[in-house]
């Protein structure tokens, strides 16, 4: 599956730059995906993320705004904080208070404790921490670089997963 | 590096339509949760506890309540800014009570005996500029 990491205009500003994988099979990103997936019977929640990340542009991407440690120790996957009567999980990986990326994410019930119980949070996840892997890797081999100051990512931007399933 | 290519910025059609349905004033709003939660997370910082847990402990409050607050998300009640305004010595409740009148025009009826006599009413005051008035002047009825 060819894929590339894009910038989103609308969400990146001042403080903080937002970048999302475009799929280009599907012609859209992942957060694309994730608001389609869930506007219908979410769509206060997916209005308040916009709002949220919005604003993450113009602030910065503080720490305490996400859920951390969703990922494997060190590669920055992480979730948007999602507040105890909310039902979405929108997974990021989070390069300090610069630069986000946004993947997916899904619905997951109050009853479930675990993410990893829900297959479609779980395969959304995994891809996440495959794509930070393979962006530690470029950015150790200088393939891809961050720029100056902190804000963004260059290079090749470029990459082509196997098994990414929606 | 084997090339310098910049990300391709990307005009997300799905966002720019939920975007264009949300008003200056939410967004506003949601800025200053974020703002006051900034606020609060660099106090906490400011006064030594490092780890949130230490902070959570000496509140007696659960870790997630902590996580809550910081989240830019909490709407906070009255109760719970003022327990952080005291614990944190910063202020977070402007509760002083800012009056600025606006003097338009003062007018002074007088009795005179003759309307052909005229004097100074100037000249019955001192009057000091105030910094908040910009200019001031008698206005003739």
């Amino acid at each position: 599956m060819e894929c590339e990491l894009v910038k989103l205009d609308k969400l990146s500003n001042d403080e903080t730059s937002i970048y999302s994988l475009f799929i280009e099979e599907e012609n859209k990103t992942l957060f694309d995906m994730f608001i389609e997936e869930n506007v219908i019977n979410h769509k206060a929640e997916v209005e308040d993320i916009i709002k949220r990340l919005h604003n993450i542009g113009k602030v910065g991407a503080r720490i305490h705004f996400f859920k951390v440690n969703e990922g494997v120790p060190g590669d920055g996957v992480c979730a948007l904080y999602d507040n105890p009567n909310s039902y979405l999980r929108l997974f990021c990986i989070r390069y300090g208070t610069q630069i986000i990326i946004l993947g997916n994410g899904g619905y997951k019930p109050k009853n479930v404790r675990n993410f990893q119980e829900i297959d479609k949070l779980k395969d959304e996840n995994y891809f996440l921490r495959k794509v930070s892997k393979e962006i530690t890797q470029r950015l150790s081999e200088k393939d891809i670089i961050i720029t100056k100051d902190f804000k963004d990512f260059e290079g090749d931007l470029t990459f082509n997963f196997e098994d990414y399933e929606n | 590096m084997k090339t310098n290519k910049k990300a391709r910025v990307y005009n997300s059609p799905i966002v720019d339509s939920i975007l264009s349905n949300i008003s200056k004033e939410e967004l506003e709003i949601t800025e200053g949760k974020m703002r006051l939660a900034m606020k609060i997370a660099d106090a906490i910082k400011a006064k030594g506890f490092n780890k949130k847990s230490d902070f959570a402990k000496k509140l007696n409050k659960q870790n997630s309540e902590i996580s809550k607050w910081l989240s830019g998300t909490h709407n906070f009640t009255t109760e719970t800014l003022m327990l952080l305004q005291n614990e944190l010595s910063i202020n977070l409740i402007n509760s002083e009570i800012e009056v600025k009148v606006e003097l338009k025009c003062i007018y002074i009826e007088t009795k005179a005996p003759n309307k052909n006599n005229s004097f100074n009413l100037s000249s019955l005051f001192t009057i000091q500029k105030p910094d908040y008035v910009q200019k001031y002047s008698f206005c003739p009825v």
